[in-house]
């Protein structure tokens, strides 16, 4: 697979479909980070482990390049997921940016109780299964069963955080200028740990119709809180009553954002999660 | 456009967790954690993140400034050092070692506190050394 | 000390002024019995309440929210009351998730324009609220004083 990927990449380079490559690079010492490769000879330091989020660097690499710059990114399916909410959402111009899309192995979705562990521009390996979430028993135990006692776990875990931001940070979606976790009006500063409810359903909220479950926030707790688990409801949510999953699509809007009449057909005559007209008014 | 990921050292405290500066065009734009690194493993606190953001800070001096009736006025490291070194003895001098004290830091080399402690204890002859996570 | 057990709920009401604010006025007016224990916000439209807002109530000690509007196709504004639809109803979801519980918000469209209508969601939802359990643990800031007895 790798071999793959670098021939490809060399490809890119050489027919010029892209001024530059996103990717790992292994340097000296073994050392492993993210790295620009404009000459198809880097190619060879180009690696595919371990999984790094990219989205959000490309993002940032494409608001300083020049007039006609192309990037290409070594992509996971979370990272083209990511890519196409910011597409979305204004951040990346479609025209400048070109995945290079690889899949995960079965090992890599296990870890991150990954649904779609491929992107749907497959250029190298073999898209696996993906794992239901739902089926995990940490993930279960939080989110299913009796309300005071899923109210008590998550207090436990929630209890943990140092408020770093890191969830915020390392998210590809969270890129709002001022953010709203900063204003103490919204979650109260000076207080450790952050405000359970102000501070992460308020962030998992803002996130509610457009995370892509890249697992970015929970590898960036230092003190291991679950924050993906606060996203799977809400994406279950969607996909159930509005077929909809973010960042499949480019195109498609979040059914929040889009208009009634765009809902999709269904049997009812009332579009879902409309029931005044109904015998149980706000239910 | 030059796009660099410079591998380095959390300034803040002794934890020492490594951390990526990204660097465009010759500033410093953000941070990530670095994975690599045996401390940090990936992870930063609120410090670490926020890193980058003294860096072209406006409110960082550059140069050494001596007060000047209501303002400041820029000087050279000689003439500051000198002013510093000449104000210190005679402090000493007049109200004897203990009205010294000396505040160094976390962000401080283990041999740049060795020395800083050595002045202090065995320069002025006092034991008033801290450092600035007591503050 | 009063227990978490015996004291009443406190509930916030969004209202808009459309539908949901005039029943509230009549049951004022016509002096309904109601339990006493909430306050009104008047809102242009149900879609103006930012779904921050309620999460903000709940960590301010607030115990139960309610959001009323009109009907859907009733807004004065269009669809503006279905936008707000729709996104309530994925805070519930995440409220849910959390073991906060999709009750602490009652999404109330269309049935309180009527004095006794009002008076009928208040009641029922104080009920329901009530039966919950507290939210202390999530509520309280805990210092970094409090983790080091713990």
């Amino acid at each position: 697979m790798l071999e793959q990927t670098r021939n490809l990449a060399r490809r890119i380079l050489e027919e010029k479909q892209a001024n530059g490559i996103l990717g790992l690079a292994q340097g000296e010492f073994n050392i492993i980070q993210p790295r620009i490769f404009s000459e198809p000879a880097e190619l060879e330091y180009l690696v595919l482990e371990p999984k790094w989020p990219l989205a959000k660097m490309a993002m940032r690499i494409l608001r300083s390049v020049p007039e006609g710059y192309t990037l290409a990114v070594v992509c996971r399916g979370c990272d083209e997921r990511a890519i196409y909410e910011l597409i979305k959402r204004n951040q990346i111009a479609r025209e400048k940016i070109l995945t290079i899309g690889i899949a995960c192995s079965t090992a890599q979705a296990s870890a991150c109780l990954c649904e779609r562990p491929y992107p749907s521009h497959l250029d190298v390996g073999e898209a696996s299964a993906g794992v239901n979430p739902f089926e995990d028993e940490t993930v279960r135990s939080l989110l299913q069963g009796d309300d005071a006692v899923r109210m008590a776990r998550w207090a436990k875990v929630l209890k943990r955080c140092i408020k770093c931001y890191g969830c915020r940070n390392s998210c590809p979606i969270c890129i709002c200028e001022p953010c709203k976790l900063e204003d103490p009006v919204w979650v109260k500063t000076g207080s450790i740990p952050a405000e359970m409810l102000a501070f992460h359903l308020i962030r998992a909220f803002h996130l509610s119709d457009t995370c892509v479950a890249c697992g970015a926030c929970q590898e960036a707790c230092p003190v291991g809180i679950p924050l993906l688990s606060l996203q799977l409801s809400m994406r279950k949510a969607l996909q159930d009553k509005y077929m909809y999953e973010a960042g499949i699509d480019p195109a498609k809007k979040s059914p929040v954002l889009a208009d009634f009449f765009d809902e999709p057909e269904t049997d009812r005559d009332v579009p879902a999660w409309v029931n005044s007209l109904r015998e149980n008014h706000g239910a | 456009m030059e796009h660099e990921l410079i591998r380095t050292i959390c300034p803040y405290c002794g934890t020492g967790c490594g951390l990526l500066l990204k660097v465009t065009d010759g500033t410093v734009v953000a941070t990530y954690p670095d994975r690599n690194h045996p401390v940090g493993k990936g992870h930063l606190c609120v410090k670490g993140w926020s890193a980058h953001e003294f860096v072209h800070h406006p409110d960082r001096l550059t140069t050494p400034l001596v007060r000047k009736g209501d303002g400041f006025q820029e000087i050279s490291w000689d003439e500051a050092i000198t002013f510093a070194a000449e104000k210190l003895q005679e402090v000493a001098a007049k109200y004897g070692g203990d009205a010294i004290g000396g505040f160094s830091s976390a962000k401080c080399t283990n041999e740049e506190n060795y020395l800083f402690q050595k002045l202090i204890r065995a320069g002025f002859k006092t034991n008033n050394v801290d450092h600035c996570a007591r503050l | 000390m009063e227990t978490e057990t015996t004291r009443q709920p406190r509930i916030l009401v969004f209202a808009c002024r459309w539908c949901g604010l005039i029943g509230a006025d009549g049951a004022g007016k016509n002096r309904i019995a109601l339990p006493s224990n909430f306050r009104i916000i008047p809102v242009e439209c149900a879609a103006y309440v930012e779904p921050d807002a309620i999460i903000r109530a709940l960590a301010s000690g607030i115990d139960g929210t309610i959001v009323m509007g009109c009907h859907v196709g009733g807004c004065r504004f269009n669809d503006a009351n279905h936008a707000a639809i729709k996104r309530l109803e994925l805070l519930k979801e995440l409220l849910d998730a959390t073991g906060v519980g999709r009750d602490r918000l009652l999404i109330s469209f269309g049935t309180a324009h009527e004095d006794h209508q009002f008076a009928e969601v208040i009641r029922d939802y104080f009920d329901t609220v009530a039966a919950l359990p507290p939210l202390e643990p999530w509520v309280s800031t805990l210092t970094m004083k409090h983790l080091s007895r713990s």
